[in-house]
């Protein structure tokens, strides 16, 4: 969910209204005025045509119809590296930038860098002074010790194998392009170095500042469709500012092609099938289409044919335009219907079969626990006194706590018991949860429902234990047995497999007073555990 | 004054207590139990016979993590020791919980740098690496008391205390001593007759007897209950609720692929919530297998690629490769999924109440497990009035509020979307998402009707209404909470 910051002055000049007017909830945004500062969440992860000052001013506008008002030069993308294949340019004229435009414009270019671009990956935003440089420009590449260059914020000449080790966002952004023997490297015709993309601009051409007129804006990357995405909408905010928009062809070699697109996009909507979908009639269909910035091509009794402005790519199907019409209609307007729809609940048959046994168990009477199914192997496995035990693991771990799933409820409970050695005794607990234990279905794993109990104090014994069991195993009307079984969990000679009508169904024993040291606790535990698919 | 006969327990301490005993000594000294030893002390205490003091005292010991720590080392040192090394070496070297949590941990702290595949210490690493300054601490620190310890000693305790690999206990420790008036009861005191036994009945020597009266005000010890997980309670209430308003349960496999949770839910393969910072990916095996559901994946995929039903799709190459890859479902909506793809009744109501993971950083508002709660309707002619209509009857009849709002909202499988807010203390709070599903998520899966989506975020109400301030509690291993919380 993306957030920006930024004078709440601003919006007000671009919009030329107050804060206070703007419905934020229509562009799914939540707005809070701190001081002078304004900051605003935006949910539509699908419209990154509002991560900016500009691009959220232009939602709370009257349509604007952007046009390109000439040719400003080319782009000789020939040799363009196969590492970073794509590149769009444009140019934006009579700029007049003060510090607060530049300001949003580096905001803009770096959640675009940060989200669209994933961390410059995709695509890469430059920005320079269109002034001083000769047409046609080359991207193409170079080796690593060539094409030095001053970068931003240095002061000597830097060959791009320096500036990868020494350049902090060489450092940053050196991997995206470390891989080729060869960099990506961006030129002017008279071979002075614009950029290493996406690594770092040149300190004299790509440092854009006030008294910047006329602005290059470059984007390279690795999505040709993206790359001219983010290109249309670095050069709206730069429109916005006051600009004039003038295109750059790029020349592929096998293909031209001319930035930036600013076709709008077409959508036809069938007015019955909207009513259905909204479940209402809209009266001021026109009126509302208007507000969202639609424009109305052609139409007919039962469709209409509209034109969304060329930066809404999250239009991909007529519901896009229905939710637009509802949201221009207000949801406070919208009177909620109680849906005709007649059917019978029911809970699932394993969620039954876990109520009836808690109902059960918390009658005998122990407490009921819910312990977390994430934990890691040093608890399952090395404190239970067991040296294998399968686990599906995790690959990438927020800390060692949680590295792993369950493949017993056991240890969990012990975990507890280890954690109220202070409390009063007895501690007489329980679980129904889930466990996931490797197996060979597509999963790689199964995930199963166990039931473990747990009784905890200076006289626990086995018997007592066993004696929850009878009583579990009683009320669903089981027959069942214990067989003799070595486990490290348990004494040796206290330790069985719980059959339930000839089935292996669990275990149960008195823990290893190993497994009691590890833990901390000081007095005798008994416990079982089974899978609740044997009481079916 | 009137001495009232002493409870067999007061005199059996009252006769034996001196001055400063801990209630350890005076178990040993009655022979008492430790409950019992207290509730005396509490009567008597009541009485101003004796009088409590209490010193706190906050000891560390290791946990069982610290404890094979301390035999192996830790992790990250042990993955130093090993550097300069590629990754094949070090995961062929170290289990995969250590290498992934080192590595991860490592590079944050600058102590390692990796290029080209080859990890190295940097200046950072040596230096810890030289110092093994938590090593060191780690092995002497059991029983210590971390009042005694040094500034950075104490950070480092922190920090493993942090990682799970200390614990810090608050030690009370109570001492009793016997007042004035205490000296005195214990001189005159007398017994009168406790029980009434069967003898006494039988032989009617009842009669004779006076009997020692109780008094009646004096507090009791509790009784060992058996009592539902409070939070468990509290979603019994809600699928009770959910299933008198006529929904079925779904359920379905902790372990998913991601073509359930995002693909057959129209998310982008390169959408931000796929990365490892949003889902947990599975060590070993990384991928699963479509082989059961080909012919579902090739539509999904089209929907993907070209769009289906009048869409335009998203527009990129769809990876067989990317939807096979294993995680942990991190939201209860991949249930949703898999219960399109195996025919639904139409018209239909289902809810999913299931636990769901995402790597976020563990704090008070956000835990790595939750559990969601979450449900479809499936109908003829359903549209946003329906929609509004069932946030309505959330609003009222689930989470019981009165003063709630519906605003526009964004999910990546639903249009239009919406959000439902409850106000509560003086704010607003988000309770619900909602939307109607994309047709390009319910035509490939053979839906042809409108879907109302729904999930509910209800622990924040149940924390308010629990007065809980911290989520983790939620799966709180505090036994006395769960024995004690009102229902």
């Amino acid at each position: 969910m993306p957030t920006l910051t930024f004078p709440r002055k601003d919006l007000e000049r671009l919009t030329g209204n107050s804060v206070n007017k703007l419905d934020f909830s229509s562009i799914k945004a939540e707005a809070a005025v701190l001081g002078a500062e304004m900051k605003v969440e935006l949910e539509d992860t699908n419209r990154p045509d509002l991560w900016s000052v500009e691009g959220i001013a232009r939602q709370f506008r009257k349509k604007r119809r952007y046009k390109v008002s000439g040719k400003a030069g080319m782009v000789d993308a020939r040799s363009a590296p196969k590492i970073r294949p794509y590149i769009a340019a444009s140019v934006v004229k009579k700029l007049k930038l003060d510090d607060a435009a530049i300001k949003s414009i580096m905001l803009a270019q770096e959640k675009l860098d940060e989200t669209v671009g994933r961390d410059r990956k995709v695509t890469s935003i430059g920005l320079y002074r269109f002034d001083k440089l000769e047409m046609p420009l080359v991207y193409s590449t170079t080796e690593s010790d060539e094409s030095a260059f001053v970068p931003l914020g240095f002061r000597r000449m830097m060959t791009p194998s320096e500036i990868l080790t020494e350049h902090p966002k060489g450092l940053e952004y050196g991997h995206i392009i470390e891989e080729g023997k060869r960099f990506p490297i961006f030129k002017d015709a008279k071979g002075k170095v614009l950029s290493l993309p996406p690594v770092a601009n040149s300190d004299d051409l790509g440092k854009v500042g006030e008294d910047t007129k006329n602005v290059l804006v470059e984007v390279t990357g690795t999505d040709r469709r993206e790359v001219s995405r983010v290109l249309t909408l670095i050069t709206l905010c730069l429109a916005d500012r006051g600009g004039k928009i003038f295109s750059v062809d790029v020349d592929y070699g096998d293909r031209k092609e001319t930035y930036p697109k600013l076709e709008p996009i077409k959508v036809r909507v069938n007015i019955g099938e909207m009513e259905s979908l909204l479940g209402f009639k809209v009266k001021e269909l026109r009126t509302l289409l208007a507000k969202m910035h639609y424009d109305i091509v052609s139409s007919k009794k039962e469709e209409l044919v509209v034109e969304a402005p060329p930066y809404r790519w999250d239009i991909m199907h007529p519901v896009d335009v229905f939710e637009d019409v509802a949201v221009a209609y207000g949801f406070d307007r919208i009177e909620p219907r109680d849906p005709k729809v007649a059917t019978y609940g029911g809970l699932d048959q394993n969620e039954l079969l876990s109520d009836k046994v808690r109902e059960i168990l918390i009658g005998i009477p122990l407490v009921e626990t819910i312990n977390m199914v994430l934990t890691n192997p040093t608890f399952q496995r090395y404190s239970m006194n067991l040296e294998t035990l399968k686990l599906v693991e995790i690959m990438n771990p927020m800390s060692e706590s949680y590295s792993c799933l369950r493949a017993w409820i056991i240890p969990s409970l012990v975990e507890l018991l280890s954690k109220n050695t202070h409390r009063d005794y007895p501690q007489s607990i329980f679980e129904v949860g889930e466990v996931v234990v490797p197996s060979g279905n597509y999963l790689g794993s199964d995930t199963k429902l166990k039931v473990s109990c747990m009784i905890a104090k200076s006289d626990a014994t086995f018997t007592e234990i066993k004696k929850v069991l009878d009583a579990l195993l009683r009320s669903f009307g089981k027959k069942y047995g214990v067989k003799r079984l070595s486990h490290g969990s348990f004494i040796k000679g206290r330790c069985g497999s719980v059959l339930v009508s000839g089935k292996k169904a669990g275990f149960i024993g008195e823990l290893h007073p190993q497994v009691l040291e590890n833990w901390g606790i000081k007095v005798p535990v008994c416990a079982f555990e089974i899978d609740l698919e044997t009481l079916k | 004054m009137v001495i009232e006969p002493l409870h067999p327990l007061e005199h059996r301490v009252l006769s034996r207590i001196g001055k400063g005993d801990s209630v350890e000594k005076l178990c040993k000294k009655t022979g008492l139990k430790r409950d019992e030893v207290m509730r005396a002390l509490q009567w008597l205490k009541t009485k101003k016979m004796i009088s409590l003091h209490e010193k706190i005292l906050e000891q560390i010991s290791l946990t069982i993590m610290g404890k094979s720590y301390v035999k192996n080392g830790l992790p990250e040192t042990r993955f130093l020791e090993l550097l300069p090394a590629t990754m094949g070496e070090l995961r062929s070297k170290l289990e995969p919980q250590e290498f992934n949590v080192s590595m991860g941990t490592l590079k944050r702290q600058g102590e390692i740098s990796v290029e080209k595949g080859v990890v190295r210490t940097t200046a950072v690493g040596k230096k810890r690496l030289k110092l093994k300054r938590a090593d060191n601490l780690l092995a002497k620190v059991e029983g210590l008391y971390y009042h005694r310890l040094r500034g950075d000693e104490r950070k480092t305790v922190d920090s493993l205390k942090k990682r799970g690999i200390v614990r810090v206990a608050v030690k009370k420790v109570r001492t009793a001593t016997i007042t004035q008036s205490g000296k005195k009861a214990r001189a005159t005191s007398v017994q009168g007759v406790e029980r009434l036994t069967h003898r006494m009945l039988s032989t009617g020597s009842w009669k004779d007897k006076t009997f020692r009266p109780y008094n009646i005000n004096d507090p009791v010890s509790r009784v060992a209950m058996g009592k539902k997980q409070p939070y468990r309670r509290f979603l019994d209430e809600l699928k009770t609720k959910l299933i008198s308003l006529g929904f079925k349960q779904m359920s379905g496999p902790i372990v998913e692929m991601s073509f359930f949770n995002c693909d057959a839910l129209y998310m982008p393969q390169n959408h931000v919530a796929r990365g490892i910072h949003d889902l947990y990916f599975i060590e070993k095996p990384r991928k699963g297998s479509l082989a059961g559901y080909q012919n579902v994946v090739e539509k999904v995929a089209k929907a993907h690629e070209t769009g289906v039903a009048g869409s335009t799709g998203w527009g990129y190459k769809f990876s067989i490769e990317e939807t096979r890859k294993l995680i942990l479902r991190s939201q209860g909506t991949s249930l949703s999924a898999r219960w399109l793809m195996d025919k639904p009744e139409i018209p239909g109501k289902y809810f999913a109440m299931v636990r769901c993971f995402r790597p976020d950083v563990v704090d008070a508002m956000h835990n790595a497990e939750f559990f969601q709660v979450e449900g479809i309707i499936l109908g003829e002619k359903l549209g946003l009035r329906d929609l509004f209509g069932v946030l309505k009857m959330f609003a009222t009849e689930v989470a019981g509020i009165k003063k709630y709002r519906i605003t526009p909202g964004y999910f990546p499988f639903t249009e239009p979307s919406a959000e439902l807010h409850g106000w509560f203390n003086g704010k607003w709070i988000e309770i619900g998402g909602s939307g109607i599903f994309r047709p390009e998520l319910t035509r490939p899966l053979g839906v042809e009707v409108p879907i109302i989506a729904w999930g509910l975020g209800l622990d924040r109400q149940f924390m308010m209404a629990k007065g809980i301030k911290d989520i983790r509690y939620l799966f709180s291993q505090d036994i006395d909470w769960l024995r004690e919380a009102t229902v």
